[in-house]
């Protein structure tokens, strides 16, 4: 079969599904609400499926700096690739459930997570150091609201004046929010418009491009 | 009980007429009418970056980004509007040599984005220098995503970092790397708590509802552009409605039994 082809059969398999998504969520049709159902557990499936892609994907790369002895990388790539295998056989053999597996959760990803975690605090300060620094008529402006959070959020301007946190309050429920709905309204329009392209076999993205 | 979900009539009904709108678009611009779409610096400064990268002889990274979840979600259109910045940004790293990787948080991204870049690759007449290995999956744990992704931005001391898709509070690490390898940061998401991070950091970006214009920008297909144009006419008949509903709410007319239909 062709790579067109292929690429036709792949389109009309999406555009039937979305339809029928799409009947299924509006219409009252109990055989089309189950069917509807039924392909987004599909999609949960198909997704599961991706998961050793993923496996697969990770494996061979890793591997091929081990074979070729990448410097400063093949051995980064053996501990990779160890921790892979101990925690995929220790899920398999032992359950998910199981005390060992529930270890590794709790003292080496958890550990490892909330370290990398608290670097945020030193990344959002120096982020903060450029973003505010007073060089554009812009970037005054994102210093006076950076000024409102702080003096909002810290409690020795509420100790001066109560109405402080009034304030900041007030700044975040109206113009913060009113502008962050201004947001997601264009992003919804954005979302509903893409998934119509997606439909009508505009938008081919999905399908590597042409 | 009729044919119409309880309760959905209105949001049917707004479906429909959005879907006619599109459709005019789309006859419109078959037949030369084609709206215009507003010049998005973030997505003409992937040309610069990638031509940047390909003559300091570094690579771009492109992501898609985490963001709590992958395409089977509503974070899905995201990911998608990334892949279409990446299709794109893979014709140029073609065309000029340039090393691209793409560091993916998500497996089902991961055939996708192998066939995106190989076939723009093909494209270009350039498949003997597409590496399969380009395309890396990281993990769909945020901070061993994140903690990977800073990873592959300090070994291989990228030129440029192309972030392009949704974002939760993993990005301002990324960028934060990224901005000390000195790599020109592009970004694009919309998420209004992270936001900010992004926008303080990149040098370019996309915001909001610009990010599903990407494809129709950089594509130049006029029916792409044209529903984009349905898009923005739909967002004028939104306003209006919003504006009615609160000039009605004022005068104590009692209108929301719209919604129960």
């Amino acid at each position: 079969m062709s790579t067109i082809r292929s690429r036709e059969i792949a389109l009309a398999i999406l555009t039937v599904s979305a339809v029928l998504v799409l009947a299924g969520y509006y219409l009252n049709i109990e055989g089309l609400k189950s069917l509807a159902k039924d392909l987004q557990s599909w999609a949960i499936v198909i997704a599961a499926f991706a998961l050793g892609l993923g496996a697969v994907n990770l494996v061979s790369f890793h591997s091929m700096h081990i074979i070729r002895r990448t410097e400063h990388q093949w051995y980064l790539s053996a501990l990779l690739l160890l921790s892979f295998a101990v925690t995929l056989i220790t899920g398999l053999l032992l359950t998910p459930a199981h005390p060992v597996f529930k270890w590794i959760f709790a003292y080496v990803l958890a550990p490892l997570a909330l370290a990398l975690y608290s670097t945020l605090g030193f990344f959002i300060f120096s982020a903060a150091y450029r973003a505010l620094r007073i060089r554009t008529y812009e970037s005054s402006i994102l210093l006076l609201c950076a000024l409102v959070a702080i003096i909002a959020s810290a409690p020795v301007y509420e100790a001066i004046w109560s109405g402080f946190a009034t304030l900041g309050q007030w700044f975040n429920d109206v113009p913060g929010t009113a502008g962050g709905r201004a947001l997601y309204l264009g992003v919804a329009i954005g979302t509903v418009i893409f998934g119509l392209r997606t439909i009508f076999w505009y938008e081919r993205s999905q399908l590597g491009g042409e | 009980m009729g044919i119409i979900e309880q309760g959905k009539f209105l949001e049917f009904f707004a479906f429909i007429l959005l879907l006619i709108i599109v459709l005019i678009h789309v006859a419109l611009a078959k037949r030369g009418i084609v709206s215009r779409i507003r010049r998005l610096p973030a997505l003409d400064a992937i040309e610069e970056a990638v031509g940047r990268a390909a003559e300091m002889g570094r690579p771009v990274v492109f992501s898609t980004g985490w963001g709590g979840a992958g395409l089977y979600s509503d974070r899905g259109p995201s990911h998608m509007a990334g892949i279409s910045a990446l299709d794109y940004a893979a014709r140029i790293a073609a065309r000029t040599g340039a090393k691209l990787i793409a560091c993916l948080a998500w497996p089902e991204l991961v055939p996708i984005a192998e066939d995106t870049v190989r076939q723009a690759y093909l494209s270009e007449g350039k498949l003997e220098t597409y590496d399969p290995h380009s395309i890396r999956f990281i993990s769909s744990y945020q901070f061993a995503y994140s903690l990977g992704y800073m990873g592959v931005l300090l070994k291989e001391k990228a030129a440029a970092n192309i972030y392009i898709g949704t974002a939760y509070g993993e990005v301002l690490n990324i960028v934060e790397t990224g901005n000390t390898v000195g790599a020109v940061q592009i970004g694009g998401i919309y998420d209004v708590r992270n936001l900010p991070m992004m926008v303080a950091v990149c040098d370019y970006f996309l915001i909001g509802g610009e990010l599903f214009a990407a494809s129709a920008y950089l594509s130049k297909e006029p029916t792409i552009i044209a529903t984009t144009g349905a898009g923005d006419a739909w967002k004028v008949i939104t306003i209006m409605a919003m504006i009615l509903g609160a000039l009605l709410t004022i005068a104590t007319v009692n209108w929301t039994w719209i919604f129960n239909l």
